[in-house]
């Protein structure tokens, strides 16, 4: 068996005393007055767009500016429990017959005679046809202010694919989510406690393959919205 | 055995390259330069990220199985893999048994080293490399030239050339139209795509989950939109802890691409859970070594193996900047790959490498781990020689002169009587700068530099003549 | 205060006037100098290229002769290095040898630095009038982390013009037997300092390793470009 050969060439070679330990304290990482304020800054110079939608009106203008960008039409939220944890302030139209949610969401916030103008559903993703979505709406677990970044979970209901395959890519943040730094981060992650994938996401899909020019938008999304919620 | 030699007339005279490579090279060290120059205790993270990987390689065995169990318990598989062709074949007979058509791959330096696409190609399946790089190298059947910028040798042209005769696209000097055009091929093979095959970065051992660093989201789609994901890993890459993460992604993005973060970082436990939308419904993890273990036996050279394959080393290595990375013929280039490729195959046929190097250290100061590169060529060199001290090769010039040049200087008797005949014969040959006839070493060097010539005083004696002041 | 010289054998052969001007600078700040007649060469020639026996053989005739010496002072960044840094490398820990060298590498100098650091010499008394640029050569500035020293002391020279290059730091392609190995692009990588020099207009470029500025006189003069080479050692005493 490789498995038993690999390992004990590896045992022969290994030295009986191991000399270096491992390190216990990690090293100091920065910490800010202000974790969401820098949130956004080190968001935005990663290419992310930030916007407040804590109050209702600002939400719903986050969304309509979200949607103006896309010229769109296809709106897919994760999952239902976006709508609770986020408090999200629309409503279908109608519910379809398969259990899903979909139609064309209301606001009561928006501005007179705007309603998102799109179709909007819920449901699994093998009921939808995931290329024809141009907008994803999912909620972050947790943000990280020093870099700016925020991280999606896969555990129950939530999805993989939803974070880089749709062209623009929303994610609702809780203020109280965000997390100093990198450091806080991974000490306290449970990491595949709950779920099969996280996805740390720092701005959208980037390449600089070609002659190092930097272009945004090659296999995932072209645009990443932060809605602070 | 197949030598390999290093290309240097090809690379010097390939005129686009020397027009691109350096200033491409240039911008990515000052990216991270910048990158490193925010952080205070950069210093503090290089030596944490060193000792960590350190005390992992001396307790390599016991994180490995540690692994291996985490990640099985996620419900994953844990292959083990001797060769590169075990590798291949484990994946093959999965792929097999799974009638699997079509593999999307993203970016794994591992499956350029154990030749992964071509042995797939054979075994009858297709393969497409998604990371645009990749993709682009592997639509020109060639190698990548940079740990992570694989296409950095392609020219816009060079890429609009080739989009045209493969793709048929419309001629463009435009990178953006060249991205999106990959994007929508691309795009469709993401989604008729039954297996997805991955490097790793890290694997940590105390949760069983793997790391997937990127920026375009293609390790993302092929990882979880086929059916089955296949990850390959070295054995080196195995982290004890979570916690290691914070330092270690720090060191590798900042050091790789001068970024804060990448745009993506994959921590991927398993295959997908009750309850997900989506994901593999299988997940192997292929450990392979490859050559590895054999690395592992000395303890000094061991350090190789903790390498992050950032390419911060590539970027800043003088050679490297005029050579590019097809000039080295071997997968991994530069300082890590003269460093790591002749203690992977029979030194010989790589002795070369460990001297293309002038052992300026820049490697070792920018390396985020701290590896003692110049160190290590320098104890491959004398592995070199020594390997040539057989047979006819012991009396190949450079040693004959290496050992009567250390038996003259190793007295000052000989050493001022050598001097002496050493001038006798320089007032024959030597006019204008130059010896004729020339020989080796003293025609290499002259044939773009003057040879300054011995002086006609040594210092000792120029003292004596300058008499009073001292 | 007494020290021993150990010109190094490209200055001894090559370049003696290097030598000589760094004796008497040495002398005119009230230094005593010794140079002791059966010195050689510090063996990086062998080292370096992967001859351990030839490189120890070299070593060992280099240790005979400074074994009890108190001080040593060198005008090369790259045999300092060698000393400090890879001759314990040769000889297998604990090896009375080892030792030897262990303590020889404490008491071995690099010529600026023994000047700044140790004798708190900022400036030399030199005058020169002339724009001098540096090259810092990469076993004197990331081996033995000598950086600021010698620019302290081309600051101090009177009525002299410094300017820094471009990427003053980047190897100058000489890199020892890589220049006769790799010919071409040693030549090459000394061409790109050459355009560097040239953009910062200086008419000297000065460094405290012969072997690069060897290595970039050759090309200046193929060249034929009017730009000189200088040693440290030179300038200080003008």
């Amino acid at each position: 068996m490789s498995r038993e050969a690999i390992l004990s060439r590896l045992k022969d070679f290994q030295n009986r005393e191991a000399s270096e330990v491992l390190p216990e304290v990690v090293p100091e990482f920065p910490d800010f007055d202000d974790p969401l304020n820098t949130f956004k800054r080190q968001a935005e110079k990663a290419g992310t767009v930030v916007l407040d939608g804590q109050s209702d009106e600002n939400f719903t203008a986050a969304m309509r500016r979200v949607l103006e960008d896309a010229g769109a039409v296809h709106l897919l939220w994760e999952k239902a429990a976006i709508f609770e944890k986020h408090k999200i302030p629309f409503e279908f139209s109608n519910r379809s017959q398969d259990g899903g949610e979909s139609g064309v969401l209301v606001s009561e916030h928006a501005e007179q005679g705007f309603q998102l103008p799109v179709q909007a559903e819920i449901r699994s993703l093998d009921q939808v046809d995931v290329p024809e979505v141009a907008v994803s709406v999912a909620s972050a677990e947790t943000g990280i202010a020093e870099t700016g970044t925020i991280v999606e979970s896969s555990a129950a209901a939530g999805s993989r694919i939803l974070s880089v395959l749709p062209p623009i890519h929303v994610v609702l943040l809780s203020p109280e989510d965000v997390l100093m730094n990198h450091r806080e981060f991974f000490q306290s992650v449970d990491l595949g406690q709950h779920e099969s994938a996280r996805l740390l996401v720092t701005g959208p899909s980037r390449t600089a393959d070609i002659e190092k020019t930097l272009i945004i938008g090659v296999h995932g999304p072209r645009k990443l919205f932060t809605i602070l919620r | 055995m197949n030598r390999i030699k290093i290309d240097v007339a090809s690379a010097l005279a390939d005129r686009r390259l020397q027009a691109t490579l350096f200033p491409a090279l240039q911008r990515s060290v000052e990216s991270r330069d910048e990158a490193v120059s925010e952080v205070e205790n950069w210093e503090e993270l290089r030596d944490y990220g060193r000792r960590v990987k350190l005390h992992t390689l001396e307790k390599l065995p016991f994180y490995l199985e540690k692994l291996e169990k985490n990640v099985v318990g996620h419900g994953g598989k844990v292959l083990w893999a001797e060769s590169g062709e075990d590798a291949v074949r484990m994946i093959l007979t999965i792929a097999r048994e799974r009638a699997v058509r079509k593999v999307v791959k993203s970016k794994t330096m591992l499956g350029e080293e154990i030749h992964l696409n071509q042995g797939l190609l054979k075994g009858g399946l297709e393969v497409i490399e998604t990371d645009l790089g990749e993709y682009i190298v592997q639509l020109c059947d060639e190698m990548p030239s940079h740990i992570v910028t694989p296409a950095l040798h392609k020219s816009r042209h060079d890429v609009a050339e080739l989009f045209e005769a493969k793709l048929g696209m419309e001629p463009t000097d435009d990178v953006a139209k060249l991205t999106l055009t990959a994007r929508n091929v691309l795009r469709r093979h993401f989604l008729e795509a039954d297996l997805g095959i991955s490097g790793v970065n890290f694997g940590v051992a105390e949760t069983g989950t793997i790391v997937v660093v990127e920026n375009e989201g293609n390790a993302r789609l092929s990882t979880s939109l086929p059916r089955v994901h296949i990850a390959l890993m070295g054995i080196e890459k195995v982290i004890p802890r979570t916690v290691d993460l914070s330092v270690l992604l720090k060191l590798l993005t900042r050091s790789a691409t001068g970024q804060r973060l990448t745009s993506y970082v994959n921590l991927i436990s398993g295959p997908k859970r009750e309850g997900e939308l989506d994901g593999p419904e299988e997940f192997f993890l292929i450990l392979v070594d490859n050559g590895r273990s054999q690395i592992y036996e000395d303890q000094f050279l061991r350090q190789t193996l903790t390498c992050i394959r950032c390419g911060a080393c590539q970027n800043i290595c003088p050679v490297f900047q005029r050579l590019g990375g097809h000039a080295y013929g071997t997968v991994y280039q530069g300082p890590i790959g003269s460093i790591l490729t002749p203690q992977m195959f029979p030194i010989a046929a790589v002795e070369e490498h460990p001297f293309a190097s002038s052992l300026c250290g820049a490697c070792e100061e920018t390396c985020p781990v701290k590896i003692e590169i110049p160190k290590i060529l320098l104890r491959l060199r004398q592995q070199v020689q020594e390997a040539r001290n057989h047979g006819i090769q012991r009396f190949r010039p450079e040693r004959i002169g290496m050992l009567m040049w250390a038996w003259v200087v190793s007295s000052s008797r000989r050493y001022a009587i050598a001097s002496r005949w050493l001038r006798r014969l320089q007032s024959v040959l030597f006019r204008n700068g130059r010896f004729r006839p020339a020989v080796p070493p003293v025609s290499a060097w002259q044939k773009d530099r003057d040879v300054p010539g011995l002086a006609p005083k040594r210092f000792r004696e120029y003292r004596e003549s300058e008499g009073a002041e001292h | 205060m007494k020290v021993s010289f150990f010109s190094t054998c490209l200055v001894d052969q090559l370049f003696p006037q290097v030598g000589a001007s760094a004796v008497r600078l040495l002398r005119r700040l009230g230094v005593e100098v010794d140079c002791d007649p059966r010195q050689t060469c510090c063996g990086q020639p062998a080292f370096n290229t992967g001859y351990a026996s030839e490189a120890r053989k070299v070593v060992s005739h280099f240790i005979r002769v400074y074994r009890d010496v108190e001080t040593i002072v060198v005008p090369s960044g790259s045999c300092a290095a060698m000393i400090k840094c890879h001759m314990l490398d040769i000889f297998p820990e604990g090896s009375p040898q080892y030792q030897e060298v262990v303590a020889i590498a404490s008491r071995t100098f690099e010529l600026s630095d023994f000047l700044v650091s140790e004798l708190g010499v900022v400036e030399t008394g030199a005058r020169f009038s002339g724009t001098v640029t540096y090259h810092d050569s990469c076993h004197q500035l990331r081996e033995l982390g000598i950086s600021e020293q010698p620019r302290t002391l081309i600051r101090g020279v009177e009525g002299i013009q410094f300017v820094e290059m471009k990427n003053s730091t980047r190897c100058c392609g000489f890199g020892g037997t890589f220049s006769v190995k790799f010919p071409d692009i040693s030549a090459e990588l000394g061409r790109d300092k050459l355009r560097w020099i040239q953009e910062s207009k200086a008419e000297y470029v000065i460094a405290n390793d012969v072997s690069c500025l060897m290595h970039l006189d050759g090309l200046l003069k193929r060249e034929r470009i009017p730009v000189e080479t200088m040693h440290l050692a030179e300038l200080l005493v003008k």
